[in-house]
């Protein structure tokens, strides 16, 4: 952790939701799309098999995209390179869609597409607030009732705002499962993969 | 939110973050003890190794390390490109390659690690640098914890 960053404790109804519906599975395959961290990777493990860390943010902010075009998926690969044949149980998005171009959503969703089987849950959150941190925040799981959201540096800039239905009609492939107006500003969202 | 409320609770490190974790569990030889074997700085070697000892590497390897049941810490000079196999392994330098430990893997703080991990336990101390597929299927599942707090977020919606 850096010198400078600062952690906040959050009930996540979203997190206690997603534990109860795996709590059973004796095999899971999970998909971290933020930076390792001991304590989640301690947390999962007494639920999951196998744990994939992408650590996706470290690829933010993402290319600038040409108006009206989306990136290929050869560059998809690249900024975001997942295992082959490989389909996942859970994936973790955490705040990450909230830092990258509305535009690119769509094909940050097509991508995980690819990696996602029926039941797949997708675990997101929108900001809804005039601003949020200028880098996405860590997330720490405390337990499965409570999220640590570790900010690196006091700085903030504007929030997106994503509407909620944009988001919904971005996940293609993707129903809303559950959705959690928490009272900090922050939507937490389960997407189940229904293709 | 993004100021502190008094609901807001600092943090507290897990016991896989914690500083104070060391290399091996209690019950094994001390890595400071000189109860092991030594790859210097100066030592590159490119070919298979294997032993049945404890084993510090701060030197650079190209190859594959089997010490199965003994204890293998890559220290903080340590340049690997190799399989590791090892009882206990713990990463303070660069590693690429597959790590597969039958009891524990630690990367610590200043460790980096581009390969697969096949593990039943992984700590990993904040900072370090992995990015890597972890395998812990060969441990047996321990039930979920006692939750710790209930926050005061009660007034949360469900939409």
């Amino acid at each position: 952790m850096k010198p400078d960053s600062e952690i906040y404790v959050h009930s996540s109804p979203g997190l206690r939701s997603l534990c109860q519906r795996f709590q059973d599975m004796t095999t899971l395959d999970l998909l971290e799309l933020g930076p390792a961290r001991g304590c989640n990777i301690e947390f999962w493990s007494r639920l999951s098999n196998s744990i994939f860390v992408a650590d996706f943010r470290a690829s933010l902010p993402l290319p600038p995209l040409e108006e009206d075009l989306e990136f290929p998926e050869s560059e998809w690969h690249r900024i975001l390179d997942l295992p082959a044949g490989r389909y996942f149980d859970i994936i973790l998005a955490w705040d990450l869609m909230n830092y990258m171009e509305v535009a690119a959503l769509p094909g940050f969703i097509n991508h995980l597409n690819r990696y996602c089987k029926q039941g797949t849950i997708l675990f997101t959150m929108l900001i809804d607030q005039p601003q949020m941190p200028e880098d996405s925040c860590v997330f720490r799981i405390m337990d499965e009732y409570n999220l640590g959201y570790e900010r690196s540096g006091s700085s903030l800039r504007s929030c997106p705002r994503l509407q909620p239905r944009v988001l919904e009609n971005t996940m293609r492939g993707f129903r809303t499962s559950d959705c959690y107006r928490l009272r900090h500003g922050i939507i937490e969202y389960l997407f189940s993969y229904i293709h | 939110m993004w100021k502190k409320s008094e609901s807001d609770t600092p943090s507290q490190s897990s016991s896989s973050d914690s500083q104070s974790t060391g290399y091996f569990p209690a019950q094994e030889p001390n890595p400071q003890s000189g109860d092991r074997s030594v790859i210097g700085s100066s030592i590159s070697i490119k070919g298979d190794i294997s032993g049945d000892e404890n084993l510090l590497i701060e030197g650079e390897i190209e190859g594959e390390i089997a010490f199965h049941n003994h204890n293998v810490t890559i220290g903080q000079n340590g340049r690997i490109k190799a399989d590791i196999h090892g009882k206990t392994i713990a990463i303070d330098g660069n590693h690429e390659g597959n790590l597969f430990a039958t009891e524990q893997l630690i990367i610590r703080q200043t460790g980096t690690v581009h390969g697969n991990i096949v593990s039943p336990r992984v700590v990993l101390e904040d900072g370090c640098n992995f990015k890597c597929n972890i395998d812990m299927s060969t441990k047996e599942k321990a039930s979920p914890s006692t939750p710790l707090i209930v926050s005061d977020d009660t007034d949360d919606e469900i939409l």
